[in-house]
């Protein structure tokens, strides 16, 4: 799939976000048909967990229906807005999980006499599964990790900086780095703010 | 370590289009947002850049999600008109327990609401048991007082532990009430075997409650758990905490 760069597919999505917004439910449907495989496979990989996928899934979509108003067009393609509402609500649930997560598994040591199966575990599976990406590939090697464990493992840049043993100054410059030169590859996205740094 | 205090605010920008800021930079950084339009400006087109880090990861959906979504969205705009075009969620239902255990189970956390909403529909008239005097507010207010907390879906839980006053409590912040025929019920949980439990949540509609928490000392326990337990509380917890406070922080 050619992300949200085909024409078609881009103007079938904005019709039905338009309809949407207009209270269509049929155009809703369509916008779920067009748009639900890429929104959910995102959510899957932040959270590796299909039923909290899922939850987290329908929170994005109900928040979509009652906010598709509420889409710019200057702001990005409605595709890009979409995958900014469920990313942020997948990172979220990840970084609640996590910080619960370890007093969750304390309890359950202290509370019950079988060992606790380590499903905090499956969290720091990392980096698995980078098939070649398209502009990703013209990243180098060390920007494109940063930008896989900030954007999908859902890490903050202070664990970016941790997990990879850099300093935090040196994993927000490749952080911002890769990402504007992803920008870049991408071709003529927004019309290229001024890139510092 | 460096720059925890702001040297560059725009140098956050890509960490934030990223979703890779923590809860406290986040904060900070769309403070600086709001008054910085080339900073505006950036955040739109790197968040347009993010989205070619998920494409070639798609995944279909399960057929129930689609029909969750649409059922969710008719559900709605049936309501919309206003409360009471929809009767009031099924009333011989109060709080489906299995049902939230089973979601807290799966890690989830969709319970919490649920007893939220089935406690606002239950607990008027119930019977409000306010604490004297408040010898929770000595604790709290010790100018010795550590404290360790903890927030879910919206209800912050402190517990305050006061070495002079050798006396815990607990300060929580919009917990919704715990629904008719069902308590909340504190426990110490420590290294050794059995919680301990420390009470039962006073019944309150004031939006804090404070309780002392007798007995309760790092010392010997390090974690703090709420359950919902059957009125007047259990010996020991029968439901999944519905929040931890770790006191080892």
């Amino acid at each position: 799939m050619a992300g949200d760069g085909d024409g078609a597919e881009l103007a079938q999505i904005r019709d039905a976000l338009l309809g949407s917004a207009a209270g269509d439910q049929e155009a809703f449907s369509r916008l779920y048909d067009l748009t639900s495989p890429r929104v959910y496979g995102l959510i899957v990989r932040v959270l590796r967990d299909r039923d909290q996928a899922q939850e987290v899934a329908q929170e994005v979509y109900l928040h979509v229906w009652r906010e598709a108003a509420t889409y710019r067009a200057d702001k990005g393609t409605p595709l890009s807005w979409l995958l900014t509402i469920a990313h942020r609500r997948a990172v979220d649930r990840v970084r609640a999980e996590s910080a619960r997560s370890a007093r969750d598994v304390r309890y359950e040591h202290r509370t019950r006499e079988r060992p606790f199966d380590s499903t905090a575990d499956t969290a720091q599976a990392r980096l698995q599964g980078s098939a070649v990406r398209s502009a990703l590939t013209r990243l180098s090697d060390a920007q494109r990790e940063v930008l896989e464990l900030a954007y999908l493992e859902g890490q903050t840049h202070r664990e970016v900086s941790e997990a990879l043993g850099i300093p935090l100054g040196t994993a927000k410059t490749r952080i911002r780095d890769g990402l504007q030169r992803l920008r870049r590859e991408m071709g003529g996205e927004g019309s290229g703010g001024p890139e510092r740094g | 370590m460096e720059d925890r205090n702001g040297v560059d605010p725009h140098e956050d920008v890509a960490a934030y289009a990223l979703d890779a800021l923590a809860d406290g930079d986040r904060v900070r950084f769309e403070a600086h947002l709001e008054s910085c339009v080339s900073c505006q400006d950036e955040v739109s087109d790197l968040q347009a850049a993010t989205t070619e880090l998920s494409a070639g990861l798609e995944v279909e959906p399960p057929p129930e999600l689609r029909a969750r979504v649409l059922a969710a969205v008719a559900e709605e705009e049936q309501t919309r008109p206003g409360p009471g075009s929809r009767t009031e969620p099924e009333a011989d239902a109060p709080l489906d327990l299995s049902r939230a255990r089973e979601a807290r189970g799966r890690r989830g956390r969709a319970w919490w609401p649920v007893a939220a909403a089935a406690a606002a529909v239950l607990a008027v008239g119930g019977t409000f048991l306010f604490w004297p005097e408040d010898p929770a507010a000595q604790v709290i207010e010790a100018s010795d007082a550590q404290v360790f907390s903890t927030s879910v879906d919206g209800a912050t839980i402190e517990v305050f532990w006061s070495g002079s006053e050798n006396e815990a409590a607990m300060r929580a912040t919009d917990l919704p009430q715990a629904p008719e025929g069902r308590d909340m019920q504190v426990w110490a949980i420590g290294e050794d075997g059995a919680p301990r439990s420390l009470g039962l949540v006073p019944r309150s509609d004031d939006e804090q409650i404070a309780m002392v928490l007798g007995g309760l000392s790092p010392a010997d326990a390090d974690l703090v758990g709420i359950t919902l337990e059957p009125e007047g509380g259990s010996q020991q917890p029968t439901t999944e905490p519905m929040a931890l406070i770790d006191l080892d922080a």
